[in-house]
């Protein structure tokens, strides 16, 4: 029987060293043209999990589960535990996880709103945070 | 590994139902600035959405989106000598929300650090 993910969490924690990403993912709110620019930050428990696998479910089941009403029963912390991702692979994990479908899925348009970036390239000075946008100055080939 | 399966925990003097160790412990916690995670548990990512706005998301989901928060700040780097008060609110059971204000005028603020624990059931 499948332990419950909260269960393979606490178990992942004592056993794994945290893993802080080098990456981050900038996004922007195409619902919200005037929001600033998002930063997503990885958690390093959730890391370390991801890239040692046998602790986090299939995406899929988290999919399905944001059309299940609050209280009713869900299947991610059920289902049986994918195996090891790269840290790319568990960033694009991420992405379809906590970032809202309309900036990674359903955007259509031609502006730039989504950006994996090495962390060094988030601004540390924040005196402007709220106007931050994307820059949409792209380096061709 | 071996499983106690016992209905009561007692020290000899006083005993209590193991229910309440169980749905009394934290089901996620975290510290966090703004922009980076130092400790936590059951969280997958936060997302920094301006100035005093911050988004946590859990790896396994909350029975409800009401399940309680109870959180915490500091902004001692920054001068800790102002008030800061942290607001937060449970849109669904996988995430919560910070605002950091500034206490005296309502405005946002980035704080040093922000720290909290949610308890009650999973999904």
């Amino acid at each position: 029987m499948t332990k419950h993910l909260w269960d393979r969490l606490n178990e992942a924690k004592a056993r794994l060293e945290p893993v802080q990403s080098q990456y981050r993912v900038l996004f922007e709110n195409p619902e919200d043209l005037d929001a600033p620019a998002s930063v997503l930050v990885p958690d390093p428990n959730w890391m370390a999990a991801a890239l040692a696998g046998g602790v986090l479910p299939p995406i899929d089941t988290y999919q399905r589960d944001q059309g299940v009403a609050d209280g009713q029963p869900k299947e991610h912390p059920y289902a049986a535990p994918m195996g090891a991702m790269t840290e790319e692979e568990a960033i694009e994990y991420l992405v379809m996880k906590d970032v809202p479908p309309q900036v990674w899925r359903d955007y259509k348009g031609n502006r730039c709103i989504m950006k994996i970036v090495p962390v060094e390239m988030i601004p540390t000075d924040r005196s402007f945070r709220n106007a931050w946008k994307i820059n949409q100055e792209m380096e061709l080939a | 590994m071996s499983t106690l399966n016992v209905a009561n925990i007692t020290d000899g003097t006083d005993t209590v139902e193991t229910g309440y160790v169980v749905n009394g412990s934290a089901k996620a916690f975290f510290s966090n600035s703004q922009t980076s995670i130092d400790e936590s548990l059951n969280i997958s990512s936060i997302v920094d959405s301006g100035t005093g706005l911050i988004q946590g998301f859990y790896t396994s989901a909350m029975a409800s989106a009401n399940n309680p928060l109870t959180s915490g700040n500091n902004n001692v780097a920054s001068g800790g000598a102002h008030n800061y008060s942290t607001g937060f609110s449970g849109a669904s059971s996988a995430t919560h929300y910070f605002i950091e204000r500034e206490y005296a005028d309502g405005t946002a603020v980035d704080v040093d650090r922000v720290s909290g624990a949610t308890l009650g059931g999973l999904a």
